[in-house]
């Protein structure tokens, strides 16, 4: 199993390594990424038959430095293999939806492979060092990525994207430094609320582990960077990449919160519990404002994140698959409703066609999209259904205040994205002209149906896949 | 076995869902009829054959609790489900005899594709089951009424709904911890929010239900065929909030608000029903009111019977059923025209068609007057029978308007029904009315049908009609106004709030002061770099400072 890890993880380093000595003007290097992708989702699959067989506290551990002792310790259990499904299988859903000038576009594709080897790695790693250079180096390629391919017309934007996540890797370094000094070496993350430090440094390292984790899920006020960021993106891929960054984030919350959650955290959580759900209500009404799908699923996107932050901080480890279950989900819908509304834009920009109606004249595109809006709001089509339920009940009984302002959120973004559902499918009565807008290829509609299929079969077993 | 007909009917259901060719369709649809129509027959069989078994079995686990999958047959559940298998059949009848729908089959996949999500919906035990089978219902609901516009307001409306209930469930589950709903009764010894769990789960069946407040929803529907209006409102939505009714009524009657809510409402929606009937001049309107009416009607006498389903309540919808296939009738007699005002223009030539809708009218009032009579032996309410005095005094107002006005036209044609089919029809009701007429003791069924048959005749508010010219009136939208108010009140808010702390306070305060702290830090380093003997001093102090600190950090160590 270590060499499989080993293999897997190194899957996209090999695949930029491909991508960058790839033809020039050619598909070539999107055929490798795509590949690439493929073959870790493959991995994926064989990794989750052998944790069956292994047990999930499988470690691997590899020392790299005797002075200073540094040592990598990697290590999968069904809960991150689940996150890692999840994001390679947006990912290629993201490549998916790539145009085919963008599909040329070497430099794009290799920043993709290096984003997506950071997140695999951040989701295997079980040391804190280790744990910091996957954390910190996947802002690198996102920040070239969104510089230099998402359009982005306000470098202020830019500029404050980098600074936040600057600053949150900036204050993970100092906490990493400062366990270092009193531990001499690589710690596991799961021994970090074990450690014997004094109160001040601890508090430092615990501030300066939540802050970097906050500043990577939007919660208010810090929350601007990437809702700057979100509404600017005309790139599908790197919007769903963009997105995928609080979950590093909330994967931190929950690697470094197993075990010092009920001790020294505790001071935090009432803070982060109400500004996360002021946040809710605020994205949720800013969502229902908006006047564009994108928008709104950002703001489903973030509602949904916090929602797994607060059952984290709030609920016991017990529920942990539940949320496992229903971000494997939310990541795939995520993806998929950004691209159909990318085609979608494309398709009305295309033909001159009005925003109210257009799904009319893509009738293949329709169905898709009201199948994953339907997912999104949370009708029983997915397993995000029931498992959204038992986290929200979960949610009530720690506090009912809390499960009633989440609720009131994700209803209200639920009825948003309805309402922008029926605006994209209704066509005025007094409209007389009919447009002519390209629907979806074949190609494109088997991909989307065979992503339908597997986010239908979890509805009857989440793990289906799993042999 | 419940079990076995729920699976076989999902087969069905998929099965008649395929896209054939038009003549294929035909066969597929007779085939479907068919086997609905045995399924039908075994389903009885096993009914009374007193069959109780329970099937069970687990769907998932996790840590956070079990779901289980529970199709519980007993003579109880036999009997909720009866009267919708029934409508169901009927449905797929009625279908199959007039040509209603292009494709007969894909319309007769989803009657029984819903059926079956009611079958489990009655049969549950798990509030998962529950809830997933009743999202279901809603979007197999969103395909039956098909047109966009139509259904905005009654998904919009079904899914505030849903939502209500997945909170009420959630509030629910986080007590009891158990996703069991026989489990509830653990809610009611400790239970804590008991008027908040039963106002919101009342107020999520009166949405289902589409009662006062809520009924823009259905009223909405007014575009749709009427065969699919009328599958919509007896067996899609307000099923389950009738389900939901009996099955939570134990853990929501705890609430002092609870009797209270639903006598408010009931009556509210009897008055709104009452007049959207006289009101209105749109045909499909006025049976979508007259509905609201029955449900109303419905909910009262469930209450007053303890929220326990007897057959009587069977009888009630079944008459229901067969007074609004006349109506139906009536309308496609007079060539689909959707407005009284255009009907009562029309004469008819023939007028044995035009009686037959009212002999089947009239044998369903005296049907539905012998069960109510029967109810109100059993609870001695006055107020049921008032109800069911509007019930009948606006049906009988419309039969008025469209049977009895005098013809102003004689030159109009009529649509033609399959004659043999009517002449069955009109056999069955008066036989119906006599054998009522002959063996029923109550004197009030005899009164009910009299008077109904005098107000048919000459009705006191016929002249009401004038009305149907009022063009404001008849489209007023006080509620749907109230909708948009709050809706855009609620987007104002998202706007005034994006711009006040997205916009002002981080874009413009905050952001902005870090950015004048980084050009005015700026600023200084290039003063210091300067050769100026301010620069030089300020440098000089920043290092004693640093010196003393170090001091002062190093005795503390070495200390």
């Amino acid at each position: 199993m270590a060499s499989l890890l080993f293999v897997f993880l190194m899957l996209p380093l090999l695949g930029c390594l491909f991508v960058l000595f790839s033809k020039k003007d050619g598909y070539n290097a999107f055929n490798v990424a795509f590949f690439t992708l493929c073959t870790g989702i493959l991995a994926i699959l064989k990794l989750f038959s052998e944790s069956r067989i292994v047990g999930s506290d499988f470690l691997y551990s590899y020392q790299w430095l005797k002075h200073p002792n540094v040592v990598f310790t990697f290590g999968v259990d069904i809960f991150s293999l689940l996150l890692l499904l999840g994001v390679y299988i947006s990912a290629v859903i993201g490549l998916v939806g790539l145009s085919s000038v963008q599909r040329k576009s070497k430099s794009l594709l290799l920043l993709v492979l290096y984003f997506i080897w950071n997140m695999s790695g951040l989701l295997v790693v079980r040391d804190i060092i280790s744990f910091y250079l996957f954390f910190a180096g996947m802002q690198l390629p996102l920040f070239m990525l969104i510089g230099s391919h998402a359009n982005i017309k306000k470098s202020s934007t830019l500029s404050l994207f980098f600074l936040f996540n600057l600053v949150g890797s900036l204050l993970l370094l100092i906490s990493i430094l400062t366990v270092y000094r009193y531990n001499h070496g690589s710690v596991l993350l799961s021994h970090i609320g074990i450690l014997d430090i004094p109160t001040i440094p601890q508090f430092i390292v615990l501030s300066g582990v939540c802050t970097a984790f906050v500043l990577r899920i939007p919660i208010w006020p810090l929350h601007n960077w990437i809702s700057f960021i979100s509404s600017g993106i005309k790139n599908p891929l790197i919007y769903i990449l963009t997105n995928l960054l609080p979950l590093s984030g909330l994967y931190g919350f929950i690697r470094f919160g197993q075990v010092i959650i009920p001790t020294e955290l505790n001071a935090f959580v009432p803070i982060i519990e109400v500004f996360g759900v002021l946040t809710m209500m605020f994205i949720a009404l800013i969502g229902l404002s908006h006047k564009n799908f994108l928008q709104k699923l950002f703001s489903y996107s973030t509602i949904s994140y916090l929602l797994f932050l607060l059952s984290k901080l709030l609920l016991d480890d017990k529920y942990q698959m539940n949320m496992a279950y229903s971000l494997f989900i939310f990541l795939i819908v995520n993806a998929s409703l950004a691209v159909l509304d990318l085609f979608a834009e494309n398709a009305r920009e295309e033909a001159g066609c009005d925003y109210r109606g257009v799904l009319v004249y893509i009738p293949r595109l329709s169905k898709l999209f009201a199948f994953f809006v339907l997912m999104a709001v949370g009708l029983p089509m997915s397993s995000m259904f029931w498992n959204n339920f038992v986290l929200i009940s979960a949610l009530f009984r720690e506090s009912f205040v809390t499960g009633l302002w989440v609720m009131a959120a994700i209803s209200l973004i639920g009825l948003a994205l309805i309402y922008e559902l029926y605006i994209m499918r209704d066509v005025p009565n007094n409209t007389v002209q009919k447009y002519e807008l390209s629907d979806i290829s074949d190609r494109k509609l088997i991909f989307f149906a065979g992503i339908t299929l597997v986010l239908f079969l979890s509805f009857f077993n989440p793990l289906w896949f799993v042999f | 076995m419940i079990a076995y007909t729920t699976f076989l009917l999902f087969f069905i259901g998929i099965f008649s869902g395929f896209k054939l060719g038009v003549k294929v369709d035909r066969i597929l649809s007779f085939v479907t009829f068919t086997s609905l129509f045995l399924i039908f027959g075994s389903f009885c069989e096993s009914w009374l054959t007193g069959d109780e078994q329970t099937m069970s079995f687990m769907w998932n686990s996790s840590p956070g609790g079990d779901i289980k999958i529970d199709i519980i047959s007993n003579p109880y559940n036999y009997g909720v489900i009866f009267p919708f298998f029934m409508i169901t059949l009927l449905n797929v009848a009625h279908n199959q005899i007039f040509r209603y729908e292009e494709r007969r089959s894909a319309f007769n996949s989803l009657a029984i594709l819903n059926l079956a999500a009611l079958m489990m919906i009655i049969t549950s035990n798990n509030f998962v089951q529950l809830l997933s089978m009743v999202f279901v219902v809603d979007i197999l609901a969103l395909f039956i009424i098909k047109d966009v516009n139509s259904y905005k307001r009654y998904f919009l409306l079904n899914m505030t709904a849903d939502m209500m209930l997945f909170m009420t469930f959630a509030v629910i589950n986080s007590l009891v911890d158990s996703l069991d709903i026989r489990q509830i009764l653990e809610y009611k010894k400790n239970g804590y929010h008991t008027d908040f769990i039963a106002i919101c789960g009342l107020t999520a069946v009166f949405m289902k239900l589409g009662f006062f407040a809520f009924h823009i929803g259905v009223a909405s529907l007014k575009q749709i065929r009427l065969h699919r209006l009328q599958h919509i409102l007896f067996v899609s939505a307000p099923v389950t909030a009738i389900v939901l009714l009996l099955k939570f009524h134990a853990l929501w009657s705890d609430s002092a608000y609870y009797s209270g809510y639903i006598d408010v409402m009931c009556i509210a929606t009897m008055a709104l029903s009452f007049y959207g009937c006289v009101v209105l001049d749109n045909f499909k309107s006025k049976v979508i009111y007259w509905q609201l009416m029955f449900w109303a009607l419905f909910v009262e006498l469930l209450k007053f019977n303890g929220f326990v389903w007897s057959e009587l309540f069977t009888s009630l919808l079944l008459d229901m059923y067969l007074l609004v296939c006349a109506l139906y009738w009536l309308y496609y007699y007079f060539n689909r025209r959707l407005l009284i005002s255009q009907m009562m223009r029309l004469v008819a030539k023939d007028a044995l068609r035009q009686d037959c809708a009212f002999v089947l009218t009239l044998s369903s009032v005296v049907l539905m007057a012998n069960t109510l009579a029967i109810m109100y032996n059993n609870t001695n309410r006055y107020y049921i029978w008032s109800f069911a005095v509007l019930f009948v005094f606006s049906l009988a107002l419309m039969l008025n308007q469209v049977i009895f006005a005098p013809s102003r036209r004689k030159d109009l044609k009529m649509n033609v029904l399959p004659l043999h089919f009517m002449y069955l029809v009109e056999l069955f009701g008066l036989s119906a009315v006599l054998w009522y007429c002959f063996h029923s003791n109550e004197i009030s069924v005899f009164g009910v049908s009299l008077a109904f048959i005098v107000f048919c005749c000459i009705h006191p508010l016929q002249k009401l009609s004038v009305l149907y010219r009022n063009s404001r009136l008849q489209n007023l939208d006080f509620f749907g106004a109230l909708y948009r108010t709050l809706v855009k009140s609620l987007r104002l808010c998202g706007k005034i709030l994006w711009l006040l702390v997205d916009r002002l306070l981080m874009e413009k305060v905050i952001i902005g002061i870090i950015k004048l702290l980084g050009k005015g830090n700026i600023r200084l380093f290039r003063t210091l770099h300067q050769s100026r003997l301010g620069g030089g001093f300020f440098v000089l102090i920043l290092l004693l400072i640093l010196i003393w600190i170090s001091y002062q950090q190093g005795g503390q160590i070495n200390g």
